[in-house]
């Protein structure tokens, strides 16, 4: 059979009613699941793998893929409308799209959101057809060396989310870096900082931190005063994003897809360090830099696309070698084998009518998230129009739910209770929180490949410097740092300047 | 307090803790086996790495604070406004209490409760809103979390519903 006869296959059964339907309800399904905090697209797909089990094998997995895409984008709607991000790949969408919700301005952030995840998840879709054999290869080549370098280098946007004080933001990234060592050491496993507690000794869940240090400072602030914020209407309905801002996103759409693709291809990094890595270049290469973190619609771009950039593109090891990039694909890969299919390259000579089958309906799954997107921003966007008297304790029962959810323990509500204090005391400061989540996700990376290159090298640290990549990523971080203090004594000069004039 | 203090004593203190870390808490909590074969494969290593960061970091925020070019016009922080700080205690409080309650009440009933306080201490305006808010969102959420999802929702030891 050749190829032009697969594809006219694959189209007939795409074509099938049961499939469609199947692929638009997991779209769905994954909107709501995403927009609930502590809900992630995660455990989204987990909770419906076991409805899979009757259904035709292509319908299985094309609900599956469809609640994956959907939980994505799901999870930048709270975090734009209430700062609590629904998953931990939306949680840089906070940094620019709930400043310009309390502007007045969700509408125009909730849509730019759904443009740039979008335009990424299709970039990101046909990378998986175009590239899937190519970039599978050269994410193999990635090992514990490479990553180091390459999340070391990703640690350089800490510099772009500092704020006005690039000290009071390693300082943030510090602690951060502090809170990620928690737990059983992995070399020895024996304990760090655990002091007797049993349920400290996997450490401190992403997701209580998560939302600890974003949502619940907003809360204590308002409860402290709470005639503050009168006053502050949001109005939402007026708001939409002209052609002329979309074209000025445009390059941050591209780039944080871009740099989502080849993330997404690299087994183990994910959404989250995607999207901030897209922020960090967006904001490097963006006239408007001082802007971001204030409320500009290009962070909210460039961050959604970078994590969207993703989704696709974790499908390439999977399909092309049958390694999964992620826990979510690793789930999909689990939905392959109960229905006796093993992605992989065997599998792209036995079931190429599958395979072109999952490539249309991949595509497909754009143009649901679009149509979906569009509903879900019109049902939700009223949640900023409650009073927040109303508004604040609703959002504190969502977090305790979502915190208990996690791994069913009350153990996490109380390690949100605090990070939430530490939060208020670090916004009161003026410490930003966005290195501190930067680096309690990067944290365990970092140290984890540093150690795994020590033992591969026996303490040689010339390991640092086996291949071409790893030179890549010194030669960017090298070049990153120069540019971040090169900036900061042109900063520093200008008031001077300014003061002598 | 002017920023300029403020950031002294935000130096001062990161530094101080970071002294904390190395001297006392890192020994303490890091247990490191007698085998570790390198330095650098220490389960003390990295730790150790951070609270150096800090020390570092919180050192010069002092120094910046003390020496830097500042403002004339230094930002000057409000008052202590001991009302404020009433509320803000009060508030952790009612996070305690909260806590407390769903081991008592179960997580929905404690949650009714939760929602009702802290819109009450919210001072709202919108009292019949916050009713229905406690009584129906805490259910909606025992809905999607219990009954679609699964998770077993904790029932409390007066009350056991869930």
């Amino acid at each position: 059979m050749n190829a032009w006869d697969a594809a006219y296959w694959a189209f007939q059964t795409i074509a099938q009613p049961e499939a469609v339907a199947a692929l638009a309800l997991g779209v769905v399904i994954g909107v709501i699941v995403g927009a609930i905090p502590g809900m992630s697209a995660t455990m989204g797909v987990a909770l419906t793998l076991p409805f899979t089990f009757s259904m035709e094998p292509l319908v299985g997995i094309l609900l599956l893929l469809g609640v994956y895409k959907g939980g994505i984008f799901g999870g930048s709607i709270p975090a734009i409308l209430i700062k609590t991000p629904g998953t931990p790949a939306s949680s840089c969408t906070v940094l620019d799209g709930h400043p310009l919700a309390e502007r007045g301005e969700a509408g125009k952030a909730l849509e730019m959101a759904l443009y740039a995840s979008c335009i990424a998840d299709v970039i990101s879709n046909l990378a998986l057809i175009l590239f899937a054999a190519w970039l599978a290869a050269f994410a193999l080549s990635f090992g514990p060396p490479e990553f180091f370098t390459l999340i070391l280098f990703s640690l350089t946007i800490i510099a772009g989310v500092s704020g006005d004080s690039l000290t009071k933001g390693l300082i943030s990234a510090g602690f951060g870096l502090l809170a990620a060592t928690v737990g059983l050491d992995l070399v020895y496993g024996t304990d760090r900082f655990i002091f007797g507690q049993t349920e400290l000794m996997a450490g401190l869940n992403f997701i209580p931190v998560l939302i600890g240090l974003f949502a619940l400072p907003e809360i204590l602030a308002y409860l402290r005063r709470p005639t503050e914020g009168v006053g502050k209407v949001m109005d939402l309905g007026r708001h939409h994003v002209t052609w002329r801002e979309f074209r000025r996103c445009l390059r941050g759409i591209g780039l944080g897809s871009v740099i989502g693709v080849v993330m997404g291809a690299i087994p183990g990094i994910g959404g989250a360090p995607s999207a901030f890595l897209a922020y960090s270049e967006a904001r490097r290469i963006s006239p408007n830099r001082d802007r971001f973190g204030k409320g500009e619609l290009e962070g909210v771009a460039a961050s959604e696309a970078g994590n969207n950039g993703v989704a696709g593109a974790t499908l390439i090891p999977l399909l092309a070698l049958g390694v999964p990039g992620d826990v979510i694909t690793a789930v999909i890969l689990g939905a392959f084998m109960v229905h006796g299919l093993r992605p992989g390259p065997i599998m792209f000579q036995q079931n190429i009518i599958l395979v072109y089958a999952l490539f249309m309906g991949i595509l497909l799954s754009s143009v649901f998230l679009f149509i979906t997107g569009k509903i879900a921003i019109r049902a939700f966007r009223r949640v900023a129009d409650i009073p927040r008297s109303i508004l604040y304790p609703s959002v504190l029962a969502l977090c305790v739910f979502g915190a208990y959810a996690i791994n069913n323990t009350m153990f996490d509500v109380l390690v949100m209770f605090a990070t939430g204090v530490l939060g208020y005391f670090m916004m009161r400061t003026g410490i930003p929180a966005a290195p501190f989540l930067i680096a309690f996700i990067l944290g365990p990376m970092l140290e984890d490949n540093f150690r795994q290159a020590m033992l591969m090298s026996q303490g040689s640290f010339t390991i640092f410097l086996r291949s071409g990549i790893t030179w890549f990523f010194w030669a960017a971080t090298a070049l990153s740092i120069g540019l971040i203090v090169r900036r900061g004594l042109g900063r520093r000069r200008r008031p001077a300047t300014a003061g002598g004039d | 307090m002017t920023t300029r203090r403020r950031d002294l004593l935000l130096g001062i203190g990161v530094a101080a803790f970071a002294v904390l870390l190395l001297l006392v808490v890192i020994p303490l909590g890091v247990h490191v086996p007698k085998a570790v074969r390198a330095a650098v494969l220490s389960p003390d290593l990295w730790p150790r790495v951070i609270a150096g960061m800090l020390l570092v970091f919180g050192a010069v925020l002092a120094l910046q604070a003390r020496f830097g070019a500042g403002d004339e016009d230094d930002w000057q922080a409000p008052g202590f406004d001991p009302l404020a700080a009433l509320r803000f205690l009060a508030t952790l409080g009612l996070f305690l209490l909260y806590y407390w309650l769903v081991r008592r009440l179960g997580m929905v009933l404690a949650s009714s409760l939760a929602i009702l306080a802290f819109g009450l201490f919210g001072r709202t305006r919108h009292t019949l809103l916050l009713l229905a808010t406690a009584l129906v969102l805490p259910l909606l959420l025992w809905g999607f979390f219990y009954e679609i999802a699964g998770i077993p929702l904790p029932s409390g030891d007066w009350v056991s519903w869930p």
